[in-house]
This record gives C-alpha cells, structure tokens and sequence, in this order.
C-alpha cells in the first residue's frame, strides 16, 4: 500500500481537486483506493456527496479507540472509498498532540488498511502542524500543488527547509504546478523560475471553471469531462506518478462503464 | 460479489417486474439503462485459486472489461482494466495483483472454467443527496461451459448489493424483499452455482494422491486401488499436454508414471507377474518419450534464474540459447503429442486399466496379494531405508559422483513407497520423515541437476554450431553460466556430509524404526 499526501502549507491551492482526481483515477484503472479526507472543510467528502460524520470526531480516531474501517463509505465509483472528514478534525493537532507518539499514531490507523487497498490519498489540512508530523511520517510521496505566485514558491521553499531540518530525507517530494494562468504574465514568468529552481513534475493543471464544477457536479471532475485541458493534466500527473511508482501497461479506461 | 451481497431466484420474468416495481415505489431510486455483460471465471487446472478461497473473473461489458480477483469474503482483492485474462501470472502488468498471484498459481495457465452471459437492470437506491447508498440488479443469466457449449438458462434472480458504509440501506431493501415479498435467499456463492449448473465439481483433479487405505486390506486390493488413482492422474493431464497448455501437466503426468513404475518394481508378488512386467516396461518407454519434452520445460524455467546469475551487460547474449531451446521443445512436443496419440500408448493405458479392473480369479495368484497392506508396505519401506542408510554411509569426501547418484535414486524409491502408503501411518509422524528425505532429496537432486545442466550446456552449445550457428558472444555467455554451475555443483556436494548427518541423526532413525521396523529384525 503507498500513501500519497497531497499538501500545502498553503491553503487554496488545488489540494483536494488533485487528491480526489488522481484517486479517481486511479481507481478507474483498477486499483483498489482509499481518499482519507483529513481536511476539516470536508470538502473531498462533499464531493463524493458522503455525509460528514465521523463517530466520536477525528479526536477519537487518534486517540486511539477507533478502528477507521467501519467509518470507511464506499463512493458511487468503483474501486473507490473515502474516509470522511469531520469538523471535529480541527482539533486534529490536539488529539495527535494528546496520542503518545503522534507519529506512530496514524501509522498504526493505516495498518488494517495495508490488505484493503493500494493507494491511500491524503487530502491534508493546510498549515505546518503536529497532524503534517504525522502525516510526513507514513507517506511515501508528498505531492504539493504549488500555483505560481512568489508566495507560493516562497511556501514550497519553507516546506523544503522543514522536512529536512526535521530529517524527512527519505520522503519523496513532489511539487507541481497548478491552477496555472497562461494569459497571466506573472504566472508565465514564476512558473519558467520555478522550474529551474525545483524539481518539478512534467504535468500542470491549468486554472479552469471547469475544476470549480466539481462543487456542483458533486464528482470528480475526471467523470464528466474527462477530455478537457485540466481533465487531461490530471491524467498526466498520474501518468508521471505511475512511472515514478514502477507500475506499467494498463491503460485507463476511457469512461468507468 | 461483495461483501453482504444476497441472491434471490425468482420464479419469472413477471415477478422479477413486480418486484422491482415495489423497490421503486419505496425507496428513491434511479433506474439504469439495461447492459448486457459476460463474466468468466477462470482457475488452474488443480484449481489453486478455488483452494486459495478466491475467484478470479473477466467481465466484459461492451468494449469495456474488468479483471477481478475476490477473496473468499467476498471482499474485492485486486482489480484491472483490461477484458482478456492473461495466460499466466507472469504476463500481467506489474504490480500488486501480479506479486499476490504469482505465489498462488505459480507457473500454471489460468484457464476459463465457466462463462455467464448476462442481461441486467440495474436500480441505484438514492439517499438525500444523490448518493447510491445499495444497488438492485435485476439478472436474466445464461451459464455455459467455456468451450462450444450453448448453455442453458439459469431462473431470473434479483441481487441486492450493499455499499460499504450504508449497511442500514441494505437492510431497509432486505426487510422489504423478505418480509413482506417473502422472497427467499440462495447461497450467495456463485461460483458453486454456477459449476453445479454446469456438472463441474471444483478441486476435481489434484495431482495428490489422497488416498485412505485400510491397514487391514488385502495388499492386492491396496495396489489396485493406488494403480487406479495413479492411471486416472495420467490420463487427466494428456489432454493438457497435447495443446501445451503449461509444463505442469506433463510434470504431473511423468510423476504418476513414475510412481506406478517405482510401485511395480519394488512391491512384486502382489499384482499378475507377467501384465505387471509388461506394464513397467511400457511406462519405461513413456518416460522415455516424456522426458525430452520436460527437460527443455525446466531448462527454459530456468532460463530467468540463468539471466539473473549473470551480468546485466552478458545477460542479452542468451537470447539465441532460449531461442534454439524453443524451437527443440517445439519439434519434441510434436513428437511427444504423435506419441500418445499412437496405438502403443492407447494399448498400455485400455490394457492397464483392464488388468486393474478386473478381480483377481485365482483367489491367491500370487504370493503376496493376500497379505495386509499394511504389513508388506511396513516391510518394503524399511528394506528401502534400510539400504538409503548404507549407501549414504558410504560416501566420503573422497567418494566419487556416482555413489551420491545411486543414493539419490535409493531415496527416489524410498520416498514413493511413504507417499503411496502414508495414509497407513500416524501423518504427523509420516509428514515429518517425508519432509527429511526431501531434504536430503533436494540436495541430492540439485547436485545432480547442476551436473546434467553443465553436460546438456555443453551438448547444447555443440548443436547450435552445428546447425545455424549462434554468435560468438552467446557461447562465451553460455561458459559463463558453466563455470557458475560448476561453483554451485561443488558446493551441493560440500552441504551433503551435513545434510545426510541431519537425515541419520539418533533421533530420526528412532523414528523410522519406531514406524517401519517389522518385528523380530536388528536395529539399522
């Protein structure tokens, strides 16, 4: 099972249009996949039109008295589950604070989830916090959405300068372009910055209303429009992560019959 | 099938409508054009995957296809896009399904077992926000054999599928489809449904002999009954062998031959003298005939672990090697398959299975078909490891090739005689001497094999030049891997002296004669 922890420091960013997309995604392909929406806007949740309730809050998850297997809903596609999100994530820091080796914690809620599936998204709270400690300690990616503005860098820079003061060195990070403006001069400019100075991945997610139909739509944006720019961006991005993952040959199907 | 899934045969077309009509009146709900798709589910031959507690299916739906393995609860193990089913572990895309399957089917074809062709109406039961909480699906089924069969019609049948996390849905549809329309569920497995429709039994051939022999029995029954069991695993896999489906139905094939002519030479006196040395001499030809065949099978299973052995820069210049070696085990399987299509081979099994069938009509025809079974495989077990013992003994340091292949063929025949009769033993007591021979058999056997392998490179290499020829790397290669066989064959031969102490230790031999030592005989 890997864990890809789609994060920012930043909030606003594309994160959970990324994670619900590239989970849907990979489930259309056949694997088996989990969202755990750990934002507590619940957004990743909204879209999957599930119910936000978490029995006894987020508190009680990592405080150690809940199993999230029963909390897990399966979506309306295929291959595809999410753990909701719950307002009382936002105390998320404290609970993980309250759970001895916070760490370990959520670890320890991922292992009965090791034989269920392959991929676990991450759909990760903004802010650099005990909950991010966490969650840098089980995934084996970190993706961040970085849109192309001189904060955002500057965040993504930080983030680095985080991660390997506090020893993440094994921890894959991938940053990527998104909610990219072409007519935009600045974006022009920093994303061709941004790219010498970073390693970045290959595909980028342009700004589209398209993405914000998901709100309406209630779905990923990859189950109506799969063949637009951002749909094809997102199909990109996994493209490049299934290459970086090893995994070949299957090739996604064109619509989930 | 997922998890809580419930199956419900309905009588007709009309009360499947009914039904549906009553489901749609309660619940918000939203109707989905019909599809048509066609599941087929597939095992190995020995039905490994069954045993493992899975199925393994292809739906394909339109253009679209769906690969999917299910656990025994159920629960979805694995799933690909794809609508073919790939001929062996090894052809699938990498990835997790790949690394779990390959231990369970290893080497062995996934063949189709039995094809449904559907016709289905789906209704998504809805919550208050659009949300399928548990879906209806309405199944017209036909099921047939996967080969030229047209099938036949299963009833029509109403399946209620659960959505993970909206249990209390389910159980809403559930509550109205059995309380108050009183439907009733069948068993929600449906691969044992589907086989049943079809007159197939799952796990109907194993290679295992699995057989119960009664201590008491007369020794001529016993062996009739071991012969039977032994002809049917023959015949079961010739057809296997013939399309060349994978190596393990001949591997399977020259075992029970093999077992048969071990049984018949050592156990004599039992079975009529003359059909019985007609008959030895006869599997004495089929392993003849069987075995090139086999040998290019494992030299070209092997032919990944040869890569591997070698750098990565020489391991490309195998590729003719592999190449030569396909195209041999193409003219040999040729020969192979003429073999048992002839009249020799049709004579020795119609004329063995006659001499099995039939009841011996001098009650005492020869000397030990009366006695207990027991008894004469107690008493030839102990003369085989009797003589296993002595010649392993024997062999020194200094000793020469040949001693450590004579012993090799004493354990061969030592090991038949224990599975043949090793339902007469206490199993755990049996089981653990049989898994210290085959320590010892291992051992014995790669040393063996690392020496024939350097002889058949070398056989090999002289073939290719001598036909079209090979680059001048490929050989160069081929002596690599030699000097590798070389290395590994004389470590074989240093490990023996541990391993036959292992074999012979106080403790183990206290065990054999507690088993097989007939009484009023000296301790080995």
């Amino acid at each position: 099972m890997k864990v890809f922890a789609v994060y920012n420091i930043k909030g606003g960013v594309g994160k959970t249009a990324t994670a619900v997309n590239l989970a849907y995604l990979a489930a259309s392909e056949g694997y088996r996949c989990l969202l755990w929406d750990l934002d507590p806007q619940g957004a990743a949740t909204f879209y999957f039109r599930v119910k936000p309730k978490v029995k006894g809050g987020g508190r009680r998850l990592f405080r150690g008295r809940s199993d999230p297997c029963p909390l897990i809903r399966g979506t309306d596609f295929e291959g595809l589950d999410v753990l909701p999100a719950d307002f009382s994530y936002r105390h998320m820091d404290l609970a993980v604070s309250e759970a001895k080796r916070p760490r370990r914690r959520l670890a320890r809620l991922l292992r009965p989830l090791r034989k269920e599936y392959d991929f676990v998204f991450l759909d990760c709270p903004p802010s650099i916090s005990l909950a991010s400690e966490a969650i840098f300690g089980v995934a084996s990616a970190l993706l961040v959405p970085t849109v192309p503005t001189p904060l955002s860098l500057r965040a993504l820079k930080q983030l680095k300068r985080h991660l390997k003061a506090e020893g993440y060195d094994d921890l894959m990070v991938l940053p990527f372009l998104c909610m990219v403006d072409w007519r935009r001069s600045l974006h022009r400019q920093i994303a061709g910055e941004a790219d010498a100075e970073h390693f970045l991945l290959h595909a980028q997610i342009p700004y589209s209303s398209v993405v914000e139909q998901m709100g309406t739509r209630r779905a990923p944006l990859l189950a109506y429009a799969r063949s637009n720019p951002p749909g094809r961006a997102y199909a990109a991005l996994w493209g490049e992560l299934r290459v970086l993952l090893g995994l070949r040959g299957e090739r996604p199907a064109a619509t989930n019959p | 099938m997922t998890p809580g899934e419930a199956y419900y045969p309905l009588r007709s077309d009309a009360e499947a409508e009914q039904v549906l009509r009553r489901v749609r009146d309660r619940f918000a709900s939203r109707l989905q054009p019909a599809k048509e798709f066609v599941d087929t589910y597939y095992d190995t031959f020995d039905w490994r995957l069954y045993k493992d507690g899975g199925t393994l299916t292809t739906t394909r739906t339109g253009r679209h296809g769906t690969l999917r393995w299910t656990g025994c609860d159920g629960r979805l193990r694995h799933r690909l896009r794809r609508t073919t089913m790939p001929p062996f572990a090894a052809d699938f895309p990498a990835g997790p399904l790949r690394d779990d399957l390959r231990p369970v089917v290893a080497s062995r074809r996934l063949l189709p077992i039995v094809r449904l062709t559907c016709e289905a109406v789906e209704v998504q039961i809805l919550d208050d926000l659009d949300k399928t909480v548990a879906t209806v699906v309405r199944e017209g089924c036909v099921v047939a054999r996967p080969e030229g069969d047209p099938g036949r019609p299963l009833p029509p049948a109403l399946r209620l599928v659960p959505v993970r996390g909206y249990g209390r849905a389910a159980e809403a549809v559930r509550l109205l489809l059995e309380e108050e329309l009183g439907l009733a569920q069948a068993d929600s497995d449906d691969l044992a449904r589907l086989l049943a429709a079809v007159d197939r039994t799952p796990g109907d051939y194993s290679a295992k002999l699995d057989l119960r022999l009664d201590p008491q029995m007369a020794a001529g029954d016993a062996l009739r009954q071991i012969h039977r069991r032994l002809l049917a695993i023959q015949v079961a896999n010739e057809a296997g062998i013939r399309a060349d489906l994978d190596s393990e139905f001949l591997h399977d094939f020259r075992v029970a031959c093999r077992r048969a002519r071990s049984a018949l030479g050592q156990i004599t006196g039992v079975l009529p003298p003359e059909a019985a040395d007609h008959h030895r001499k006869a599997l004495a030809w089929l392993g003849s005939v069987t075995g090139p065949v086999r040998d290019l099978d494992v030299y070209l299973e092997k032919m990944e672990g040869y890569r591997a052995s070698l750098p990565a820069a020489v391991r490309p210049d195998l590729a003719p090697l592999e190449g030569f070696l396909r195209a041999r085990h193409g003219v040999e399987h040729r020969r192979l398959v003429e073999a048992l299509a002839s009249p020799r081979y049709r004579a020795l099994v119609d004329g063995w299975e006659r001499v099995l069938q039939t009841p011996p009509a001098d009650p005492t025809p020869s000397e030990n078909a009366a006695r207990p079974v027991a008894a004469l495989a107690t008493d030839r077990t102990w003369r085989a490891y009797r003589r296993v013992l002595k010649r392993g003994r024997a062999i020194g340091p200094e000793s020469p090739d040949a001693a450590l292949h004579r012993l090799r063929i004493c354990c061969k025949k030592l090991r038949y005689l224990m599975e043949l009769f090793r339902s007469l033993y206490d199993p755990a007591a049996i089981d653990h001497l049989i898994d210290l021979l085959k320590q010892l058999q291992d051992n014995l056997g790669d040393f063996n094999d690392l020496s024939v392998q350097q002889e058949t490179l070398r056989r090999l290499a002289h073939e290719m030049h001598e036909t079209d020829g090979a680059p001048v790397e490929t050989y160069l290669a081929m002596g690599r891997l030699q000097a590798l066989l070389e290395e590994r064959h004389a470590a074989e031969r240093r490990r023996f002296a541990e391993v036959f102490a292992q074999f012979s230790a106080d403790e183990e031999r206290r065990l054999f004669r507690r088993l097989f030592k007939p009484t009023g005989e000296g301790s080995p």
